[in-house]
């Protein structure tokens, strides 16, 4: 590795690192994958202001979405609403800057805010059949599939800290429960060892 | 442990929220109070045993302070909704 | 290993008699079998003294069956798995399992406390508030005797190595108790689709079903409840949960549970939690929660061989136990009349059945011609026996227990007693549901009106087993039908049980004068202590409880509660209901703090929050220490240096070379809109509209008291586009008071506040060589006084990664702070220190950064401490005039306008003198004399620049105290110094270096 370049580093990058070295432990209900560098924006405007929404709708390719819970995806882009005047837009890594830029220049006359926060948060995944467990055991939220179900996400306390549960894959149809987590990036390691403790009764085991 | 409605959220458990404080209105020229006036607006609340209009903040969700209707008894809720609407003078 | 002596030859349907288990009690081997709890199995090996009691040290046995047991709680486990206060007749036996007695000394046979009487003369009711209200110094007298008598279990010493584990669930329908009636609920909306969580507190399903033989469609009530469990486990929507107790009832529907999965076995599976604590939000309950069967009192009726008559039955019924060869069964209702039949028929001699009731009940008559010894109009006055029962006075009594003829003494070792039910109402009371009273039971049940959920069976005084089914299913079906749910009422079952018949109610029996009756046996409340709590004027009912204890034990008063009050509405001449109930409260049945706790023990519970250099810190003699939850380093630890030498080395760097200092944590806010400008000048007090592009300001803000409550600098990036940053302490109530003010108080403002503090990593370097490492660091960036002026910012590449320089100053030095996404941290981290090496840098923690601080007479949250205003700090100029901020209006109100408020200064520790923490500001060098205090010292330090231990501190009046010579004094620590008042800028206080 070359040292004169300066290089992202996740606050789990020593666990994971130590993961992939390890196999993988087949007797688990929850495997956790981490993905930390994911691009991230948060884009602020007003729900009921037409003109914003229809500026970074056509830059987005996508139509915000309004209600709580709701998500939007497209190949590039993944919208998540977060508030009535607040949006994380997830993107893949390094694409963030270019994102902001767009959007920035796009919305220039308009009441908005684009933020790149790509460093803000990191995202985990957790799947297998006994995630909703895991997670049941420190969310207080209702994730059954018929409250929960596939396609949506909620910003809510998880353990120790609050994170922005997206879920992918609700186990309906044969599917594997499976949820993608945004966690604060300073308490990830502390999120880490709660989600340790939290599995420890289905087997938790950590994939590369 | 509550199940406080977010006007934007919904239902949501009592964790999620930090509670402001009685809904007032912030007198919008404080000079132009007597210092009775103003320090009755700093200082001085009910405290009732029944009704009381509150607000809140959705800290762990959407960042956004509503008002809730709570009865100090019960803990019924009965009605939630965004500053500026509906509120009680 | 003994023999197990009372096991009837047959039957229990509970036990596996192909299982037997070893055991130990009080370290005697015993055996019993697979399903017993520990004190079937005690009482299968006729051991009948398993404890003392709480005040007496009186030996006591068993009395109950269930959850309800106020005697036998005794220690189970040993070591870290110890836990104490366990009722002998809810453990589960397992393999191995250590049980010992609670509360005795030295030995459970031999009690000291009991021998000399001493805990009898030390404990009449009242007797704390008798003997200390007077002198407290009794207490120490007392103390060491009472600890040692008094009190129930030791807790274990050692951490629990077990894990527990939390659960939320959210559920349609929550039914609390797995009796005839909860199951007959659960099968009602479990059949109609509704989703359903039903919590049994035993093992298994049944209730009274398995106490005592009945019939449920042609069927035992035992093989019913099974058949019911197998439908319930078919249905996807049910969830059943035995070995649970609902523990309390909140508001909004919210019920809390715990789940015992590994108190059953010596020690939990691999892995799995030993207990689990659910919170349920259900849409709505049925308690189904039964009854508890009351004793009646009489003289000694805390004696071993002094039991519930149900509880008799039931161990006979489920664990083929005979609870004593020759019993004198005692009771007010017919339920006696099929026990005595049972019993006899497995063998038991009953000398006689004593039926206070002054008529003979048909169930009588029929027992009279069967030639059974019925004592009608009659009750048991005394237990003979100080271990063990070994007989029963008895005699003709009135319907309020008063003797009115001759005593005999009947020959046995078994009393057995029924004084009817009271309805387990707590889950109701819990919900905020009315009582109503019940002349014809004497008891309490829920009143339906208002009630938030329904009750239904034993709990609302259905006593028959036919009622308890039909109201079940009747709840049931509401329920699901409440829930729009299609629900087709499965077929009642038909069921015979015995019948319980009129019973009017009897609480005590009159008792020959000295004699103890317990009405609360594991407080050792007697009906003595109820007269005097009444002689002595307490009305009422809460206050006879906090009084006398009665109901105050580890069992809530199950059995006693209510006896006690009826005594208490007696003595005043008064019907029970007027007396009232005490309140109920959670939990239900005790549970452990683990429980509770789940394991969020340590940062599982509570997060760090870490920087992206956190490792890095960590790896290089970080000491840590927790600042609003972040870990920051306080120095870092060198070897062959004392921390002060390593902090005075990290100072003097900052000061001679440059220092490098993590300040991620300062807490960072992203302002955008057309009005942020606007905004800014509404929240600090002096003005940011006026600031260019491209610069920062130091703010101070107010809260609306006037007050100071935060500060930091906020550069502005564009016109409508400012960084904020706050104190590490206010970043989190920052965001919600500025969020608060835009969309509460100021709607019309467009200004969008976006907390950032997670995305950037900062880090800050300072000291004369600062700019120099900068300009190795950012090549291609102007780092030159005039491109970057104190207040000034630029944006470019530092160390290969974009950044945001900000050029401001905590330490009084030239500094700059540079800002990188979070990811990068740990990346600027290492460049900065790659290219330090070359300008004598050298990495500093928050201790330094203190230090640098006070020798500027910046404050902080330790001088701002929610009483200061600006002008109090000296900082009365940031108030800018011609415009209104928060709080501005508090400034001019008279207390903060008033001379003589206290303000900030400094002080200047004599050569050699260390100022205390915390010290007080006095005219004389004395720490015993009673002075005034002239101010106090909010920081201290020892300053490597200055050579002088130094302080910051606020004082009356401290701005004309210059030059005053006092005594900073520490009566707590017993330490002082002799100090001199100067002004807080201790440290270049025209502050040319900073700007240079």
């Amino acid at each position: 590795m070359d040292e004169t370049i300066a290089r992202p580093r996740s606050p789990l990058a020593e666990l994971f690192l130590s993961a992939q070295s390890a196999a993988p432990d087949d007797t688990a209900q929850v495997h956790v994958q981490s993905v930390p560098f994911v691009g991230q924006v948060a884009l602020r405007g007003k729900a009921e202001d037409g003109a914003f929404r229809d500026i970074a709708g056509q830059v987005l390719g996508l139509d915000l979405p309004l209600s709580s819970g709701s998500v939007v995806e497209s190949e590039a882009v993944r919208i998540i609403w977060l508030g009535p005047d607040h949006w994380l837009v997830v993107t893949n890594e390094g694409e963030a800057p270019a994102l902001v830029t767009g959007l920035q220049e796009a919305l220039a006359s308009q009441f908005t805010a684009v933020i790149d926060v790509s460093g803000a948060r990191m995202r985990l995944s957790l799947a297998g059949p006994a995630a909703r467990d895991v997670l049941a055991s420190g969310c207080t939220l209702n994730l059954d599939p018929s409250v929960f179900p596939a396609g949506h996400a909620l910003q809510t306390p998880v353990g120790n800290a609050t994170a922005i549960i997206h879920c992918l894959a609700d186990g309906t149809y044969d599917t594997t429960p499976t949820y993608d987590l945004y966690i604060p990036r300073s308490q990830a390691l502390s999120f880490w060892r709660w989600l340790e403790h939290a599995g420890k009764p289905y087997g938790l085991s950590v994939r590369a | 442990m509550m199940l406080i409605p977010c006007p934007w959220c919904g239902p949501r458990d009592e964790t999620e929220f930090v509670y402001g404080e009685a809904a007032l209105e912030r007198p919008a020229d404080p000079h132009a109070l007597s210092d009775q006036e103003w320090t009755d607006y700093l200082y001085f609340r009910d405290n009732p045993k029944g009704e009381h209009t509150e607000r809140w903040f959705h800290r762990a969700g959407c960042h956004h302070w509503f008002t809730v209707e709570r009865n100090t008894v019960t803990h019924v809720i009965s009605a939630a909704y965004p500053p500026g609407k509906a509120e009680k003078s | 290993m003994s023999r197990q002596v009372w096991r009837t030859e047959a039957g229990g349907h509970g036990i596996d008699r192909k299982q037997p288990v070893s055991f130990s009690f009080n370290q005697f081997r015993l055996e019993g079998y697979a399903g017993d709890t520990v004190a079937s199995a005690l009482l299968a090996n006729g051991v009948r003294l398993v404890g003392r009691s709480f005040k007496y040290h009186r030996p006591r046995g068993i009395l109950g069956i269930g959850s309800e047991e106020p005697n036998a709680i005794l220690h189970i486990g040993e070591g870290a798995r110890r836990e104490p206060n366990t009722r002998a007749t809810v453990q589960e036996l397992y393999q191995d399992l250590v049980a010992s007695s609670q509360n005795h000394w030295p030995s459970l046979k031999f009690d000291l406390g009991a021998a000399v009487g001493l805990a009898g003369a030390l404990f009449p009711a009242g007797f704390y508030y008798k003997t200390f209200i007077t002198s407290p110094k009794r207490w120490l007298w007392y103390e060491k005797h009472i600890r040692r008598m008094a009190g129930l279990g030791e807790p274990p010493t050692e951490a629990d190595p077990d894990h527990y584990e939390h659960r939320n669930a959210h559920c349609d329908l929550l039914i609390a108790g797995g009796g005839p009636t909860g199951l007959a609920a659960a099968l009602a909306a479990g059949a109609a689709g509704a989703k359903v969580i039903l919590v049994e507190e035993n093992p298994a399903l049944g209730g009274q079903m398995l106490l005592a033989p009945q019939q449920v469609d042609g069927m035992s009530g035992q093989d019913w409840a099974e058949q019911a469990r197998a439908q319930l486990d078919a249905m996807p929507n049910v969830q059943v949960l035995t070995r649970t107790s609902v523990a309390g009832v909140y508001e909004h529907d919210l019920f809390t549970l715990v789940e015992r999965l590994g108190d059953h076995l010596a020690e939990p599976e691999a892995h799995q939690p030993r207990q689990r604590f659910w919170r349920v939000r259900a849409s709505d309950a049925i308690f189904a929660t039964g009854a508890i069967e009351r004793p009646i009192a009489f003289a000694n009726n805390d004696r071993p061989g002094v039991m519930l008559l149900s509880a008799v039955r039931g161990y006979l019924e489920r664990y083929g136990i005979l609870a004593g060869k020759t019993a004198v069964l005692f009771a007010n209702n017919d339920s006696v009349y099929a026990a005595a039949r049972e019993l006899a028929a497995a063998g038991m001699r009953v000398e006689a059945i004593v039926d206070s009731r002054p008529f003979v009940s048909e169930a009588a008559a029929l027992a009279k011609a069967d030639k059974l010894h019925v004592l009608t109009g009659h009750g048991v006055t005394a237990a003979r026996g100080m271990r063990e029962v070994h007989g029963a006075d008895v005699a003709p009594i009135d319907a309020n227990g008063r003797l009115k003829g001759v005593t005999k003494t009947l020959p046995c070792d078994l009393i057995a007693v029924s004084g009817g039910w009271n309805p387990a109402v707590h889950l109701h009371a819990q919900s905020r549901g009315r009582m109503a009273f019940r002349d014809d039971l004497a008891a309490f049940v829920p009143d339906t009106d208002g009630a938030a959920y329904t009750s239904a069976g034993a709990v609302t005084g259905a006593y028959d087993l036919a009622e308890c089914l039909q109201q079940g299913f009747a709840a049931g079906n509401a329920a699901a039908k409440a829930l729009g749910l299609d629900s087709t009422a499965p077929t009642l079952p038909t069921a015979t049980g015995d019948t319980v018949g009129e019973a009017p109610v009897l609480w005590a029996v009159q008792a020959p004068k000295g004699a103890r009756c317990f009405v609360d046996f594991q407080n050792d409340v007697t009906t003595k202590d109820v007269g005097l709590a009444h002689r002595e004027n307490y009305v009422s009912v809460e206050h006879l409880k906090r009084y006398t204890t009665l109901g105050m034990g580890t069992d809530q008063g199950k059995t006693s509660n209510v006896a006690g009050l009826a005594m208490m509405a007696a003595k005043r001449g008064q019907p029970i209901p007027a007396v009232g109930t005490t309140t109920f409260r959670p939990p239900y049945t005790p549970f452990t703090f683990n429980a509770m706790v789940g394991g969020h023990t340590g940062e599982i519970g509570n997060s760090v929050r870490r920087t992206a250099a956190h490792d890095w810190h960590a790896a290089n003699g970080g000491v840590f220490t927790d600042a609003a939850g972040w870990a920051r380093p306080m120095y870092y630890e060198t070897e062959g240096l004392t921390p002060q030498q390593r902090i005075d080395e990290e100072v003097l760097a900052v000061r001679k070379s440059v220092g490098v200092v993590d300040v991620s944590t300062l807490g960072k806010l992203d302002i955008q809109g057309p009005d942020a400008a606007e905004f800014l000048d509404r929240v600090y007090t002096n003005r940011f509209s006026t600031l260019k592009v491209g610069r920062g300001r130091y703010g101070v803000m107010l809260r609306e008291d006037g007050r100071v409550y935060d500060d930091g600098v906020t550069m502005r990036l564009a016109d409508d586009h400012f960084h904020m940053t706050t104190t590490t302490n206010h970043s989190g109530s920052m965001f919600q008071h500025l969020e608060y003010l835009l969309q509460v108080v100021w709607p019309d403002l467009r200004v969008f506040v976006t907390p950032v503090t997670e995305q950037w990593f900062t880090a800050a370097i300072s000291g004369p060589n600062a700019r120099a490492l900068l300009a190795d660091l950012a090549p291609a960036v102007d780092v030159s006084n005039e491109a970057l002026p104190m207040m000034g910012m630029a944006e470019g590449l530092v160390a290969g990664i974009p950044a945001r320089i900000f050029r401001l100053s905590f330490s009084g030095e030239i500094a700059y702070e540079i800002n990188v996404d979070a990811d990068y941290g740990l990346a600027l981290w290492n460049g900065i220190l790659s290219a330090g090496a070359a300008h004598d840098l050298k990495v500093y923690g928050t201790e330094a950064m203190g230090t640098l601080r006070i020798e500027k007479g910046h404050f902080t949250h330790a001088e701002a401490d929610g009483r200061i205003t600006p002008d109090d700090l000296g900082l009365g100029g940031m108030v800018t005039k011609g415009k209104d901020c928060i709080g501005k209006r508090s400034l001019s109100l008279p207390d903060l306008v008033a001379p003589g408020r206290k303000q900030l200064v400094g002080f200047i520790a004599a050569e050699g003198e260390r100022i205390p923490v915390g010290a007080q500001i006095a005219a004389l060098d004395d720490l015993d004399a009673v002075q005034e205090a002239l101010g106090h010292t909010t920081s201290q330090a020892y300053s490597a620049t200055l050579g002088r231990h130094i302080a910051l501190g606020l004082m009356k009046d401290g701005r004309n105290m210059h030059g005053r010579k006092l005594y900073a004094l520490s009566p707590v620590l017993g330490e002082r110094a002799a100090v001199e008042v100067v002004s807080p800028h201790f440290y270049d206080p025209e502050g040319g270096r900073q700007r240079g």
